[in-house]
């Protein structure tokens, strides 16, 4: 059931009018875990029977890290945790892609393995639940929190549907304690929420879906384009890719917002960034967060003995984002993704270090410095798109090749759709300041102000969506 | 990595004050409820600007009804898509049968809405059924198909068929989109938004309005049913415009080819039933350009189609069936004004091809007719037999 679809906001507002109604907080949980596992149930079966065993596993766990005397005994209940959501994660999405690898590096030696053509199991959103319920398992090792005494509220934690299938991988020790509260959601909540979900449709079916079909046609076979389309379909998938997934946390978030609950912000205006550090603090936020406090500080405290400071930083966070990669996705490409990345920020930090240069005060945004800036730092992450969006390495070095010796040949393919979308979506982020958000201070503004920005939205969301919606790109990973 | 984060989001929050929420809940009531009226009003003004208004969605569509020849005596229901309606001379047709010929046009359409156009028609002796591999595609959907068969039929043609969750998602929501489409008549149809608002502009700028890379329709005079001529192929086509225009028919019919498990096959077969019970039944097989059977289809997918096909005809022995997809060469793009819709070249190669099947097949009625016992009913009775061009 998609966020776009009609079935999902008939399903949504049952689910507000019942949770509304509802004045027990227990009955309103289990209304919470009830409608989740309809909404999880549509994926299939397997799915749900998965998550709850995971659930259930990782209630009783965190239950025994809090409980243990002794640091070894919890350290055993840590591992155990991290091997059940790890080895589920390593064994459904990942076997696929370790056989293929192998009988790769076998071949030549003249031994065939064989390789499954299809997944064993296909798991939606396992990524992220698994995700979610790790953060529960090291924050209580980290003593940040203390196990959860309900098995009732940590189910309804794990499998909340707005969060299920795509993230923002929200927290326990953020998410519990508001489950746990007794308040209603405000007014504002129920506008701030509605605010977000059509903000999200907006990006997702307006922006993302209209460059969607031409986008995928340059990605899937780059051999035939000339140099000129390549760069614009990069540019596009740059967009689109953007448009897709925040539009999908927006949606995400104000779904949760309805009903009183505060999720993290996942994107703050990414493609404002001036230099790779400050893009990975405002994209996909609940992820890189996750993979700062939970791979690269222990990382950095494990090798802390590494005396020279910048090689013992960049080892790290390259190690760092290549895992970032494989979450991503069972492909090489995601993996040399991640690497890229890591290598970006590993060259900023060192240069970060280096300049030791502090700036009084913020250059405007339109600073020749700052445009700079802004230029460098897309640039290295539209590179980085090359491989995030082809399907194959060969194609994503035969993209770059094409496109960075300026090829000639091919079809000069000119969409109407990706030149004035990528305009809307850049000005949007020059023009905006990139600490603001506009979402929540229009509920603040006056009647009119307010009637005419959703009239407008609503306007854009009835003119120029399409019959039909594509799928969120983020599902898949 | 930087160390510093984000503040979360976990802040304490305050019982609310009952006045208060009371009145900031009445003015979201007054701000949700003008927004929805003023977007409406907005929509339904761009929609009469761009000549792109609906009807009510309690209303049944009709269709665009055309017609040609005599209109006195039994006519020839024509049922099938714009790829019928542009693939053949009916000014020629409707002359060799010597009878006149119905049609009522959606775009995009396929056999369930010729099953409520057959169902108007009263008076027809003959029924030329018009299919393809584009028109029978499963995945592909009639853009304004709720608005013609009804939700009742649909859902008996999804469960009896057992047509997937997906597919059935799809067709449900259409009906669910007709209704959002009478306070917002733009919902749904981006595409031709765009195309409308692109033609506006070139008309307020003074510029000739080329005709856009959608219109995958006919050009045809009102209430007759005849095809301008048009010259224009395929070949013709830039690339990058070929390879736009697959695109959007990628999107679509989802990248999917399926010719049973659904719907229209349902309703072929019905059509084609009530078709045999009227009259004589000539079910002609529409060609389609090599460039859409080289991106789309497969062995595996025309076999599919095939035994489809087989298996309706053979349902139905006494339908004729005309291949003009197996005319020698018609695949080739000189003959397609569009990737699917045959031009002028292609009609005048293979119209008379399907005067000749019609010539043969009421040659063989006849010399069947005339073998019978003389006490016996004559089955169908022609007002004139064609010569052969």
């Amino acid at each position: 059931m998609s966020f776009t679809s009609i079935e999902f906001v008939i399903f949504l507002g049952l689910c507000l009018v019942l949770f509304f109604k509802t004045r027990q907080q227990s009955t309103r949980k289990w209304l919470l875990i009830a409608f989740s596992y309809c909404f999880y149930l549509v994926f299939g079966l397997i799915g749900v029977l998965f998550i709850t065993v995971l659930a259930v596993a990782g209630f009783y766990v965190g239950r025994q890290l809090g409980n243990s005397s002794s640091a070894s005994t919890s350290k055993r209940y840590l591992w155990l945790g991290i091997a059940a959501n790890l080895g589920a994660l390593g064994l459904i999405k990942y076997s696929g892609f370790l056989a293929e690898t192998a009988a790769v590096a076998v071949r030549p030696f003249g031994v065939h393995l064989w390789v499954p053509d299809h997944p064993l199991l296909q798991i939606v959103g396992l990524s992220y639940f698994t995700f979610a319920g790790l953060s529960y398992l090291f924050d209580i090792y980290y003593g940040r929190m203390e196990p959860c005494q309900s098995l009732l509220e940590y189910v309804c934690y794990l499998v909340y549907f707005p969060k299920l299938i795509a993230g923002p991988i929200v927290r326990a020790v953020d998410l519990l304690p508001q489950l746990k509260s007794a308040a209603l959601p405000t007014v504002q909540d129920l506008e701030v929420g509605c605010t977000y979900f059509l903000v999200g449709a907006v990006k997702k079916l307006v922006i993302a879906d209209q460059m969607s079909s031409h986008v995928s046609m340059i990605l899937a076979a780059p051999q035939h384009y000339n140099a000129f389309t390549l760069v614009q379909g990069l540019i596009g998938y740059s967009v689109q890719i953007y448009a897709d997934f925040s539009g999908y946390s927006d949606m995400a978030i104000g779904c949760a917002r309805m009903m009183g609950f505060k999720f993290p912000q996942n994107f703050l205006m990414p493609y404002s960034s001036v230099n790779i550090a400050e893009f990975w603090r405002r994209w996909h936020i609940t992820m890189s967060n996750w993979f700062r406090d939970y791979v690269f500080l222990p990382l950095e405290i494990n090798s802390r003995h590494m005396r020279n400071a910048n090689v013992r930083a960049s080892r790290n966070v390259i190690l760092t984002m290549l895992l970032c990669g494989l979450w991503h996705g069972a492909s090489w490409n995601f993996v040399v993704w991640g690497g890229l990345h890591g290598v970006a920020l590993a060259v900023y930090q060192v240069y970060a270090n280096a300049r030791r240069k502090v700036r009084r005060g913020t250059r405007s945004a339109f600073h020749p410095g700052t445009l700079a800036a802004r230029a460098l730092t897309l640039s290295v992450v539209m590179l980085g798109y090359v491989f995030f969006g082809t399907r194959t390495l060969n194609l994503a070095f035969t993209y770059l090749w094409r496109m960075l010796s300026w090829s000639r040949e091919g079809v000069a393919l000119g969409s109407p759709y990706i030149v004035p979308l990528v305009a809307l979506v850049l000005i949007f982020h020059l023009l905006i300041n990139k600490d603001r958000n506009l979402v929540e201070e229009l509920a603040t503004y006056s009647v009119p102000v307010r009637v005419l920005a959703y009239g407008v939205l609503l306007l854009a969301l009835t003119s120029l969506v399409p019959g039909e919606a594509v799928p969120f790109v983020y599902v898949k990973f | 990595m930087q160390a510093d984060s984000l503040p979360t989001t976990n802040t304490p929050r305050v019982a609310p004050k009952t006045d208060s929420e009371g009145s900031r809940g009445r003015q979201l009531a007054w701000v949700i409820f003008l927004a929805l009226v003023l977007s409406s009003v907005a929509n339904h003004c761009l929609a009469y600007w761009l000549g792109l208004t609906r009807d009510a969605p309690w209303t049944r569509s009709i269709g665009n009804y055309r017609r040609i020849g005599p209109k006195s005596g039994p006519q020839v229901l024509c049922a099938g898509s714009s790829l019928l309606v542009s693939g053949l001379a009916w000014p020629e047709v409707s002359d060799s049968l010597g009878q006149g010929i119905e049609d009522w046009t959606v775009a995009g359409s396929s056999p369930e809405v010729w099953e409520v156009f057959q169902q108007r028609q009263r008076n027809s002796s003959a029924t030329i059924i018009g299919v393809s591999m584009y028109d029978l595609n499963e995945a592909r959907l009639t853009p304004d198909r709720a608005r013609y068969v009804p939700l009742a039929q649909t859902i008996s043609d999804l469960w009896a068929s057992g047509t997937g969750a997906g597919l059935s998602r799809r067709i449900l929501t259409q009906y669910a989109m007709v209704y959002v489409q009478f306070p917002y008549p733009l919902a749904g149809d981006a595409d031709k938004v765009q195309v409308a608002v692109r033609r506006k502009a070139t008309e307020l700028l003074g510029l000739h309005a080329k005709l856009g890379e959608h219109e995958g329709v006919v050009v045809e005079q009102d209430g007759v049913l005849n095809v301008e001529d048009a010259r224009t192929t395929v070949d013709d086509w830039p690339s990058d415009r070929v390879l736009r225009r697959l695109a959007a028919l990628r999107a679509d019919n989802h990248d999917s080819q399926q010719f049973s498990n659904g719907p229209k096959s349902q309703a072929f077969r019905r059509v084609l039933s009530r078709a045999q019970q009227q009259g004589r039944v000539f079910v002609v097989v529409m060609p389609i350009s090599q460039p859409y059977v080289d991106t789309f289809l497969n062995k595996a997918t025309i076999d599919a189609f095939e035994k489809e096909l087989t298996e309706t005809m053979a349902a139905e022995p006494k339908a004729t069936l005309v291949r003009l997809d197996q005319v020698p060469g018609i695949s080739d793009g000189k003959y397609f004004f569009d990737l699917v819709h045959l031009n002028s070249a292609g009609r005048h190669l293979v119209t008379p091809v399907f005067l000749k099947k019609v010539a043969e097949s009421t040659s063989a009625r006849n010399s069947r007719e005339s073998s019978a016992p003389p006490n016996s009913t004559p089955t169908q009775t022609q007002s004139h037999i064609p010569q052969q061009h």
